[in-house]
């Protein structure tokens, strides 16, 4: 008997030298704020430095949450994808990733509608809506796949493919249930911070971006930016470490939260944007309002080179639309 | 204690734990790691490497594999005129085993930068052929030569300069528009990466310049209106020639004065009579002196323009036709401007203080037009844009697809370091070896020949150098995400395969333990 435990103590300790090997194997590299400043300066000299030029606007826009009770993560995503839409972005130049489809839910009181506020003004499930990823298409794989452009190719249809090239900014939105530095896909798998840092990277390897808004609205939202090393992303979080992210307001007819509190606000800014509007970066940032929130919404800056006074709204929002203005006002 | 064992039981239990080991390191462990491991296929990360280092340093596009004095196939048409030149001509004929003769209007000779990747100076001479018109309007025969020297591993021995002033001094005498280019000034170099000679040239004399013609057209606000006796006028040409001279000016902002060579001021003047109430406008010939001022339809139908493409049969000059148009008095002169692809475009001037705004939009409007090709040139100077030759197309282009494959590739090469979680499939590899092989098969086109067959051939091998990279990089099973990180094969795989392991332990141990006691 004795011997018998001797042998599944040594398993056991041998089991735990191979984990902490393991674990130590894949630690994150040292990376000081010098060395990184050094890299992104290197990078960005690379390509031509940092510049405000760019050519064509994109959004990625997921809501991984699945089920009735998670409505308002639906309604998030798709809130942006109207606001995205109303300051020119082409729906050719959204990927729209839906994880659920609660439009159709039999709880569903108002069939067939999506509403972020209990007025009910806004169906934001009404015309136009194209979904390019939903259900069970939502998933990790699909949305690293989306972003690195390593789709198949046969079976991929452009539509659904991210096709932005070293002139694009990106604006990419995901909202669901998330922890410490990783995000639930629909209660099934979890992307972490390291996932999409390193697919960003591979995003700058191959020319995918000019500049990146990343926002996400979850709890501890804030570490699924801080791992991030590729220049040109401009990260947002809805919260801190061990700090949950809150709902906004319930709508007592649908029956759940419609809107969670950092999207709300969000839009609540957006709203007053309109297509030549000349407001900036900072002054979004600036309008967060922990109070309000319920929660710190962080910004991560350091990536990105460029004065945040600087960047209109439209950068990210907006689409780029390359006219000669002509100012001359006779009937002609 | 444990019951004594029969001693076939004993050989069983043996060969059972035997048999369960063997199948365990035989079958369980190489599966187990082989569904478990990442695959990485090694990619050809030197190759690539050494390639970067090619492009960075010069690709040495020139051709070095001839150790005597050649002159280089660039030539489609012989260019050489008259009884003077009638010698060199036949020299140069002879040398470049061309044929025929033309006349030329004008020629350049011109040297070229040496490059760290070129082993032998270039000397380029560039002629047009022409009727011997001062005005560019009628080019439209462009061609060049190149004449390669070698330069002995970069030794002086004057032979380039010799070469140089002989083919000046034969040449001088006959033409107008000669301009020898200061040696080692600044408006001309040679790419390190691309072989390719960038010039700006001067005056009326190189056939890629681009040769702005404007015209003027005078509208009337009534049959008998004075305007054209106004128009014959010195006060108004000499008026009309300063608004031409702004356009001009306007033009020469930012950099298209680099490639906009000539600019000519027709002495054409067009009259359009306008019958105010009508919907459509009669153009109305006016009774002018045909020999002073052509008819007005004769005005607006102007040469077409010869397109700066890669046709072999086209020619290399663009000429541009505007028409400065002065609308009746009696309408509101609003200053507008408005380009027309392929063709030039129309400056309608109104009321002077307008006139620079409507001329600043009219000038993107033309750099937009004339949309020459931009390209860096590596040795580290500030981006220019050129007009390059109509042969170098393809050339330009091949080293663009060359440049992005290496760039591809080389982007691949630093995930792949980077990211050790990522697969590398085997079709990764076979791809990056295509590319590379596409790429020496470009390059060793391109050096091989300066003709058109030549670049064409390496234009689709670097296309699909191209290609092939790009395919690599994107390649679907190149994913970070494909296989299970080591952390989580630990966690994963040991809970489950640790308790299958502890019986089998022990069965071995105690199959050692017995064989132990009973050696002595």
């Amino acid at each position: 008997m004795n011997e018998l435990l001797r042998i599944l103590l040594l398993a056991l300790a041998a089991c735990l030298v191979l984990a902490s090997k393991g674990v130590k194997a894949h630690e994150e590299p040292v990376l000081d704020n010098e060395t990184l400043q050094r890299f992104l300066s290197d990078q960005l000299e690379a390509r031509g430095g940092a510049t405000g030029k760019h050519a064509n606007n994109w959004a990625v826009l997921v809501s991984t949450s699945r089920f009735w009770f998670n409505y308002r993560h639906l309604a998030n995503a798709l809130s942006m994808y109207r606001t995205v839409k109303r300051l020119g972005i082409p729906d050719s130049q959204i990927i729209l990733m839906l994880a659920d489809d609660v439009a159709c839910n039999p709880r569903n009181a108002f069939p067939g509608t999506v509403y972020n506020n209990a007025d009910r003004a806004l169906d934001l499930y009404s015309n136009n809506i194209e979904v390019d990823y939903r259900g069970y298409e939502v998933t990790v794989d699909t949305f690293l796949r989306v972003l690195t452009d390593k789709v198949d190719r046969r079976t991929t249809p452009r539509s659904k493919r991210l096709l932005t090239d070293e002139n694009s900014n990106i604006f990419i939105y995901l909202t669901g249930h998330g922890g410490n530095e990783f995000l639930k896909f629909q209660d099934a798998e979890e992307v972490s911070a390291f996932d999409i840092a390193d697919a960003f990277a591979q995003m700058w390897e191959t020319k995918r971006y000019h500049g990146i808004l990343f926002m996400i609205d979850t709890c501890q939202a804030n570490t699924m930016y801080s791992k991030f090393y590729s220049p040109n992303i401009l990260a947002v979080g809805s919260s801190e470490l061990d700090e949950s992210s809150y709902s906004h307001h319930a709508d007592s007819d649908v029956g759940v939260a419609v809107i969670d509190r950092f999207t709300y606000y969000n839009l609540e800014f957006l709203e007053k944007v309109d297509k030549g509007s000349e407001l900036t970066m900072k002054d979004l940032f600036d309008s967060y309002d922990p109070v309000k929130i319920h929660s710190h919404a962080g910004v991560r800056t350091d990536l990105y080179n460029r004065n945040l006074s600087e960047v209109p709204i439209t950068d990210f929002f907006g689409n780029v639309q390359v006219v000669e203005i002509d100012e001359d006002d006779d009937e002609e | 204690m444990l019951p004594s064992e029969s001693a076939e039981a004993i050989v069983l239990r043996r060969k059972v734990v035997l048999s369960f080991w063997a199948v365990f390191v035989i079958l369980g462990l190489p599966l187990w790691f082989h569904t478990t491991t990442i695959h990485r296929t090694p990619v050809p990360l030197s190759a690539i490497e050494t390639l970067d280092n090619e492009l960075k340093n010069g690709l040495g596009l020139s051709r070095d594999d001839d150790p005597g004095l050649h002159i280089a196939v660039g030539v489609k048409k012989n260019c050489l005129y008259g009884a003077t030149t009638r010698e060199i001509s036949e020299e140069l004929q002879r040398l470049v085993r061309t044929e025929g003769t033309s006349s030329v209007f004008s020629l350049e000779l011109v040297e070229a930068q040496e490059c760290s990747g070129c082993s032998m100076p270039k000397y380029t001479l560039n002629c047009i052929t022409s009727d011997r018109t001062p005005l560019p309007k009628t080019i439209s025969e462009a061609v060049e030569i190149s004449v390669y020297i070698p330069s002995n591993n970069g030794s002086k021995d004057g032979s380039k300069e010799i070469i140089a002033n002989g083919l000046y001094d034969a040449f001088v005498g006959d033409f107008l528009f000669f301009n020898k280019h200061d040696l080692g000034s600044n408006d001309r170099a040679i790419s390190p990466t691309t072989g390719i000679v960038s010039t700006m040239y001067r005056g009326a004399t190189y056939a890629d310049a681009i040769h702005l013609s404007f015209t003027l057209l005078i509208a009337l606000d009534s049959s008998e209106s004075e305007r054209p006796i106004e128009a014959l006028s010195p006060e108004f040409q000499t008026e009309w020639r300063a608004h031409a001279e702004k356009i001009w000016n306007t033009l020469k902002l930012g950099e298209l004065n680099r490639y906009v060579s000539s600019i000519t001021f027709d002495t054409d003047v067009g009259f359009q009579y306008m019958t105010d109430g009508n919907d459509e406008w009669a153009r109305v010939e006016q009774d002018v002196s045909p020999d002073k001022l052509s008819s007005l339809l004769d005005t607006w139908d102007l040469q077409p323009i010869t397109l700066l493409t890669t046709s072999s049969t086209s020619s290399a000059v663009k000429v541009l036709q505007f028409v400065y148009f002065l609308p009746p008095y009696s309408t509101n002169r609003k200053s507008r401007s408005f380009t027309v692809a392929n063709w030039g475009g129309v400056v309608m001037a109104g009321d002077s203080p307008d006139l620079p705004a409507a001329m600043r939009t009219f000038g993107r409007q033309i750099d937009k037009l004339l949309s020459p090709v931009s390209f860096s040139l590596a040795n580290g100077s500030k981006s220019r844009k050129v007009l390059p030759h109509r042969h170098e197309f393809a050339r330009i282009a091949t080293i663009m697809n060359l440049r992005g494959a290496i760039e591809t590739l080389s982007a691949l090469s630093r995930l792949v370091t980077s990211l050790p979680e990522m697969a590398v499939p085997s079709r990764v590899r076979d791809l990056v070896d295509s590319a590379i092989t596409e790429w020496h098969s470009a390059v060793a086109n391109l050096r091989s020949d300066f003709d058109q067959v030549a670049e064409n051939r390496g234009l689709r091998h670097a296309t699909a150098a191209a290609q092939f990279a790009r395919q690599a990089v994107f390649d679907k099973d190149m994913m970070l995400n494909m296989f299970v990180p080591f952390e989580h094969k630990i966690a994963v795989y040991l809970p489950l395969l640790g308790p299958v392991i502890v019986p089998l332990v022990a069965g071995l141990r105690r199959v050692i333990v017995e064989s132990r006691k009973k050696e002595p």
